[in-house]
C-alpha cells in the first residue's frame, strides 16, 4: 500500500476522535426518514466517538468501514420524464381526487443485501401520473381537500393510495435485471364521504442494469424499472375501473347527472385540472 | 528483446481480431403475401411479458439500425415513441399477443386512427435472448510486485435464439414468422496476458434476422 492513502486514512482516525469531526459525519450521511431503516450514519458516530477515546488504534479498520458503509447510499430522484396521455375515450364523469399526504411525499428507504441504503423518492411522480390518467379517463377532475366535503357536483371522489413498493437488485435476482412491484389501493366515494369501493392494482416493471454499477448508470435501471411500473399501473387502472359495477352505476343515466358535470368544482372555489397544470407540474 | 516483444504484440494483435466461429439458422413461415410502400414503417417491440429472460434492448436497437441502413432500407418508428402514441395499449401486459385481439384492439375508440397516423404498416414482435448453455476450464490471474499475470484456459458456448412475428396492421393478420438461431463458442486462452476469442452470435443473430426481415417484407414470392 502506497503511503499517501494511509497518512490519509490516520489522519480520518484521528479526527474521529473529535466529536465536532463525529457530528458532521452523521450529518453528511444517509438521511433519516419516515418509514425507512435507522439512519447508518448515527451509528457510526456513536462508534467513532466512544471506543476511540479508549482504543484509537483498534478502531482503524472498523472505522474505515463504516466510513464505507456510510458512503453506499443511493437515492433515485423522481421521474423526469412524463407519463403518456392515455389513448382513450374519458368516462362523462366529474371525479374529485384526493392526495393525501403520505401519496404526495412518498419516499421508500431500503437497505439491501449488498449494504447500499437506497432511497425512492415517488410523491411527485405519483401526483403526476394520477394527474394525467384522471384527467384522460374522465370528463372532469377536480382536485379536492377534504373527502367529506366534496362539491355537491362531483360524481365520486376518488384516493388513490401507494400501498406497497418493493425492488429487487441484480444481485439478489441472480441475473442483470431490477424489478420494481408497485400495488396501489384505489378508494371511491360518494360527494358525501362515504365509501363505496376499493380495488388493488398490483404492476410490475424491470429493467436491465448497466455493466458500470455506479452514479447514474445505477439508479437509471432502478428508476426505469419504476417507471415501467407505474405505466403498468396507470395501465391496469385504466383496463379495471370502468368495468367496475360502481362505476357502471355512475354512468347509470338515472342515477348519475349529466348537467351538474360542466359546473363541476364552481361551487366551493374548486378548479378542475387542466392540461395546462398537468404540464405546469411536470415542468417544475 | 524488442523484437520480441514485437512479436508478442503482433500475436495478441491477431488473435484480438480473430472471433471464435458462430453457426446460424435462418428459418421462415410466410402465411400471406406482404409488400411495403416508401411511406410505410415499420416498429420493432420487443415482448416483455417474461419475467426469466427479456430480449436486449440491444439487440432490438441492432435489428433496427440493420433494417433502416442501406439503399433500400426500411423506415423504422421509434419503439417507445409507438408505445406513448397508443398507450395503454402496447404496454407489456396488455399488448395484443394474437390477431384476434389485435382487431379487437382497433375497434376501440382512436386506436385504428392513431396507428394510421404513425404511418406504421408492419408491427414486429421479437421474442428471445441470448445465453450461455455451457463452458468451462480455469483461469487465474496474479498481481505482484514484479507485475501482473494470467494462465489458464476458459471456454463459453453462447446461443442467440430469436423470433420475429410479423404482423401486418392494414390487414390486421400475423403474416409470418422468422426466427434466427446462432451458436458459437468462445475462446480465453492466456499465458500472461488474456486472448478473448469471442463468438459473436448475438451479432450473427440480428445481422441473418435483419437481412431475412428485409427480404421477407420487401419481396413479394408471389410476384
Amino acid at each position: 500500500m502506497r503511503p499517501g492513502p494511509l497518512r490519509a486514512l490516520s489522519r480520518i482516525l484521528i479526527r474521529l476522535d473529535n466529536p465536532d469531526f463525529s457530528g458532521t459525519l452523521a450529518a453528511t450521511g444517509v438521511p433519516t426518514h419516515n418509514n425507512g431503516p435507522k439512519s447508518r450514519a448515527g451509528e457510526t458516530r456513536a462508534i467513532g466517538h466512544n471506543a476511540a477515546m479508549i482504543y484509537p488504534a483498534r478502531l482503524a479498520p472498523l472505522a474505515a468501514v463504516c466510513l464505507l458503509a456510510t458512503g453506499c447510499a443511493t437515492t433515485v430522484p423522481p421521474l423526469t420524464s412524463e407519463f403518456p396521455t392515455p389513448l382513450i375515450e374519458n368516462l362523462p364523469l366529474t371525479v374529485g381526487v384526493f392526495y393525501d399526504e403520505d401519496l404526495q411525499n412518498f419516499t421508500y428507504n431500503e437497505r439491501v443485501s449488498d449494504g447500499t441504503n437506497w432511497t425512492i423518492e415517488l410523491g411527485e411522480s405519483n401526483v403526476r401520473l394520477f394527474n394525467r390518467l384522471f384527467r384522460a379517463m374522465f370528463h372532469q377532475v377536480v382536485p379536492i381537500d377534504d373527502i367529506d366535503n366534496a362539491p355537491p357536483a362531483v360524481d365520486a371522489v376518488l384516493r388513490p393510495v401507494l400501498e406497497e413498493y418493493a425492488f429487487l437488485t441484480p444481485n439478489e435476482l441472480g441475473s442483470r435485471f431490477y424489478a420494481v412491484s408497485i400495488r396501489y389501493r384505489l378508494f371511491l366515494y360518494d360527494n358525501s364521504g362515504e365509501e363505496l369501493a376499493d380495488w388493488s392494482i398490483n404492476a410490475y416493471g424491470q429493467s436491465r442494469s448497466g455493466i458500470i454499477n455506479a452514479g447514474k448508470m445505477k439508479t437509471g435501471p432502478l428508476q426505469e424499472a419504476t417507471n415501467l411500473a407505474m405505466r403498468d399501473a396507470a395501465a391496469g387502472t385504466i383496463m379495471t375501473l370502468p368495468a367496475q359495477d360502481q362505476f357502471i352505476a355512475l354512468l347509470d343515466p338515472d342515477t348519475a347527472d349529466p348537467d351538474g358535470t360542466d359546473t363541476a368544482g364552481t361551487e366551493n372555489g374548486d378548479n378542475p385540472i387542466t392540461d395546462a397544470d398537468i404540464e405546469a407540474n411536470e415542468s417544475e | 528483446m524488442k523484437a520480441n516483444r514485437l512479436t508478442l504484440l503482433t500475436t495478441i494483435g491477431l488473435a484480438l481480431s480473430q472471433a471464435g466461429c458462430v453457426t446460424s439458422r435462418i428459418e421462415e413461415a410466410r402465411h400471406t403475401a406482404t409488400g411495403i410502400g416508401k411511406s410505410e414503417r415499420v416498429v420493432i417491440l420487443a415482448q416483455r411479458q417474461n419475467v426469466d429472460y427479456q430480449t436486449e434492448d440491444g439487440f432490438v436497437t441492432c435489428l433496427g439500425t440493420e433494417l433502416s441502413n442501406g439503399s433500400n432500407g426500411l423506415q423504422m418508428h421509434p419503439e417507445r415513441e409507438f408505445m406513448d402514441q397508443l398507450f395503454p395499449w402496447f404496454e407489456p401486459a396488455h399488448a395484443p399477443t394474437h390477431s384476434e385481439s389485435l382487431r379487437t384492439l382497433l375497434e376501440r375508440p382512436g386506436v385504428a386512427d392513431r396507428l394510421a397516423q404513425t404511418g406504421v404498416r408492419y408491427l414486429i414482435w421479437i421474442d428471445g435472448t441470448t445465453q450461455i448453455v455451457d463452458g468451462g476450464g480455469n483461469l487465474s490471474c496474479t498481481v505482484g510486485a514484479g507485475g501482473a499475470g494470467c494462465f489458464g484456459f476458459q471456454w463459453w458456448e453462447n446461443d442467440s435464439s430469436y423470433e420475429a412475428a410479423v404482423w401486418d396492421l392494414q390487414t390486421v393478420e400475423h403474416v409470418g414468422t422468422i426466427s434466427a438461431d446462432a451458436v458459437g463458442t468462445s475462446y480465453l486462452p492466456a499465458v500472461i496476458v488474456p486472448i478473448p476469442i469471442i463468438a459473436r452470435t448475438k451479432n450473427a443473430a440480428c445481422n441473418g434476422l435483419a437481412r431475412q426481415i428485409r427480404e421477407f417484407l420487401v419481396a413479394d414470392p408471389s410476384d
